[in-house]
């Protein structure tokens, strides 16, 4: 009795554990997910752009001018 | 606090990620898409201030009354004013026409209005009398059905600009922008081109000014046919219903063209007005009809098919801007409800539990006396570590040891332990393999049934460590959380992090107590019973929050955990923006991680699942995410709306926070000093907080793998107590 040291008086150098090989959470080790959303981002920037580009051209190319008729000189107006 | 490196993320030959052509070529089309994120936000805000008049000057301003210019054959005219009459570039000679006897033309500016023009709309069908109405382009994009509803019924649109700003005082191109959208939009909305304008603030025409005439001139060149009024029924100052009619009613049966409102605030008075006014005319021998009919004109051709295409585009506009804005006050909005809400209930439970903690009748049950292992990871911690393991050694509760699991430093942390001889510390090395690991080594190593954690760069108090393990009298209790504190408060860094752990750990933290959802147990300090860490499988390596992993895993074997503010430690913050960043990174990441690993806890029964973990979301992830809007939307109001309002409903939001951090420091005995950097903190550390949540939910959407960092350690222990 009490000759054997107890394992934790032994002094300890390495151990090993083994870690269990789990995938950590939200990690798409394929990459796919990542791909996808890659291009998404970029389809939705392009199709904003177009968009973009649509207003800003549409709402500054010339003023829309009224109707061009025929001048009250030709006797329409009455006074 | 934990801050712990471990293995850097595998070579993965799969990725592209990683070549460097690609990854600028990446980095590049990242920049576009923010810089097209940030067109699209200034074109809507752009958008939103145009429509909202936010560049038109309104008519009140004092101008020169000077007419010199104007021809007395204008001043003393009729109010319809028609330059196309000769060519060249300045429009022909003016010619005035004016309505025939005994006949009235209604005119009603400001509209669409979605309450007033469909009544005003119903007078006149019930009387079936035409009518012309001189539309603000803006209402007509977002209202067009209205306007279609009232070309369908008969009556004669013209336009009265897009935002209705004073036309004079306004540089040529925005002038013809204004006349140009308010087509677009008529042209849009009913299929029609507008050839009558009558520019806003305008009245009758011997009021007409050289500004004005020079813009009525200009706007006749280019083809409109301005349409000013002989009578103004001045309902706009609303006089009552009997002044109206008086006000309309044309002198001596002359012919009239009779100024309404059916927008601009309440109409009712008009409404009332009109249904008496019209018989009476009718019955005087008035004939009703429209601006073009009266003065002998044909109606309007239909517009352009390029001039509807362009209107569709900009009531589009109009309508997505519209909606854009929208959903930010909205949101906005609810953040607010939820800050003021967690505010609420902060202080109420909060207080509550402090009080509870303080009465002399408290106490968790028996003295714990059991011994204790206290496990402390480190990883290359040379600097910190003598200080943390000689106060944990030193320790107040019998029995004390304390195990140093050093994950293959490659410093002389080990050797900084030796070197203190303590006869109740060991020291174990073990092969690399990450903070998680190093704990579960440390608790397989120990025989306690009590084990405390605590970081290698955290200084506890004396007592911290018997006064943590007292609510294990409590046989339900699984784990307890400590106080951590701010060790290196130099900097304005150092102050905002202190602010933000005593408003985590003695508001947040009790009130998650209170409901026993205690959302996290921090590395820096925590207890645990052995059992509750074999019923969760020990510390996983799933999460980049080991801490918050085992919390939840803990609590969802229906353990308890709880908060021990009386067990005190000191840790070091991160000192520089840079390693602030990454630390929270891995927070925000991990956090989110554990709770999409313990998703499921929300169907399971208990505390936790139903109640805890719902509103940990809420408040940790959700709400922090909406913070942007508040920065977004002040500098909006400041720079375009109510700068009073603005300012006011931003410090207010101020208040809210120093309050909270007040009785966060009273709770918690601290000196209210740091707190002047709480308004800094608002315009640097906040942006940095959310920011940092936003990258970290981008990177946990994409499924990105992120590594552990380790921070620098400077071994500043100022604000720790000596010892």
């Amino acid at each position: 009795m009490g000759k054997a040291r107890l394992p934790a008086e032994e002094v300890t150098g390495l151990i090993r554990q083994e870690v269990p090989g789990s995938q950590p959470v939200f990690v798409d080790p394929s990459g796919a997910r990542r791909r996808r959303i890659r291009w998404a981002a970029y389809a939705a920037g392009a199709l904003l752009v177009l968009i973009l580009v649509a207003v800003w051209v549409s709402q500054l190319s010339g003023p829309a001018a009224p109707p061009a008729r025929p001048p009250c000189a030709s006797g329409a107006c009455t006074r | 606090m934990t801050v712990y490196r471990g293995v850097p993320p595998p070579f993965d030959p799969e990725s592209t990620g990683q070549i460097p052509a690609v990854r600028r070529r990446r980095r590049v089309l990242r920049a576009l898409l923010a810089l097209v994120a940030l067109l699209v936000l200034a074109t809507v805000v752009l958008v939103e201030v145009y429509t909202d008049a936010g560049f038109s000057p309104d008519g009140t301003d004092p101008r020169s009354s000077r007419d010199s210019s104007v021809p007395d054959a204008v001043l003393d005219g009729g109010p319809v004013l028609d330059f196309r009459g000769g060519t060249g570039e300045s429009g022909g000679e003016p010619r005035s026409s004016a309505v025939p006897a005994r006949t009235v033309v209604l005119t009603f500016d400001d509209g669409p209005d979605p309450q007033w023009t469909p009544k005003i709309l119903d007078v006149l069908a019930r009387h079936h009398v035409p009518a012309t109405f001189f539309v603000v382009g803006s209402e007509v994009a977002r209202h067009p059905e209205l306007a279609r509803r009232v070309v369908a019924e008969g009556h004669e649109i013209g336009v009265h600009t897009f935002t209705h700003p004073d036309l004079a005082s306004l540089p040529a191109w925005r002038r013809d922008l204004e006349n140009s959208h308010a087509q677009l939009a008529v042209a849009y909305a009913t299929g029609r081109s507008a050839s009558l304008l009558r520019p806003p603030y305008s009245s009758f025409p011997d009021a007409l000014t050289d500004d004005d005439y020079a813009t009525v001139r200009a706007v006749g060149a280019q083809g409109y046919l301005t349409v000013l009024d002989d009578v103004d029924s001045e309902d706009w100052r609303r006089p009552g219903a009997d002044a109206i009619v008086r006000n309309a009613t044309p002198e001596g049966g002359r012919g009239a063209i009779v100024l309404f409102h059916d927008a601009g605030g309440d109409r009712a008075q008009t409404v009332t007005a009109l249904d008496r006014l019209i018989p009476q005319l009718q019955r005087d021998g008035y004939r009703f009809t429209t601006v073009t009919r009266a003065v002998g004109l044909p109606p309007d051709p239909p517009a352009a098919t390029a001039d509807v295409w362009r209107g569709r585009a900009l009531v589009w506009t109009v309508r997505g801007s519209d909606a854009v804005l929208r959903l930010m006050w909205v949101l906005l909005i609810v953040a607010g409800g939820l800050i003021v809400v967690r505010t609420l209930i902060l202080f109420l439970f909060a207080w509550q539990h402090a009080r509870r903690r303080r009465a002399p009748s408290w106490s968790w049950g028996l003295p714990v006396t059991a011994p204790v292992t206290v496990v402390v990871p480190a990883f290359n911690e040379e600097t910190t570590i003598a200080p943390a393991v000689s106060s944990l050694a030193r320790s107040a509760h019998p029995g004390v040891k304390v195990l140093v699991v050093d994950d293959a430093s490659t410093d002389g942390t080990s050797a900084a332990v030796e070197a203190l001889k303590l006869g109740n510390v060991r020291v174990v090395r073990i092969p690399s393999g990450g903070k998680a690991t190093a704990l579960n080594t440390g608790v397989a190593l120990s025989h306690d049934d009590l084990i405390v954690m605590v970081d290698a760069d955290t200084v506890v108090t004396p007592d911290a460590v018997h006064q943590l393990v007292q609510p294990f009298a409590d046989r339900r209790v699984g784990a307890v959380a400590g106080n951590v504190k701010v060790s290196n408060r130099h900097g304005l860094l150092g102050k905002w992090q202190h602010i933000e752990y005593v408003i985590g750990f003695n508001l947040d933290r009790r009130l998650y107590d209170t409901f026993g959802c205690i959302p996290t147990i921090p590395g820096a300090l925590g207890a645990f019973r052995r059992q509750a860490l074999t019923d969760a499988g020990g510390l996983s390596t799933d999460t980049l929050a080991e801490d918050t992993d085992l919390t939840m895993a803990i609590q969802r074997n229906g353990w308890k955990v709880v908060y021990q503010e009386s067990a005190r430690a000191w840790t070091e913050a991160p000192a520089t923006m840079r390693q602030l960043w990454r630390q929270r990174y891995r927070w925000s990441y991990g956090t989110m991680q554990a709770m999409w690993k313990h998703r499921h806890a929300v169907r399971e029964p208990g505390h936790f699942g139903r109640g805890g973990l719902p509103l940990i979301a809420v408040f940790t992830v959700l709400l922090p995410l909406l913070a942007p809007l508040i920065d977004l939307m002040a500098v909006y109001g400041l720079i375009f709306l109510d700068r009073r309002t603005t300012l006011i409903g931003w410090l207010a939001v101020l208040v809210i926070q120093i309050l909270t951090a007040v009785l966060a420091f009273r709770l918690d005995r601290e000196k209210l000093r740091p707190l002047w950097t709480l308004p800094l903190q608002q315009i640097v550390y906040r942006q940095v907080m959310y920011l940092v949540l936003l990258a970290s939910a981008l990177a946990a959407l994409s499924g990105r793998r992120l590594g552990w960092q380790k921070i620098r350690r400077t071994g500043d222990f100022s604000s720790a107590p000596s010892g």
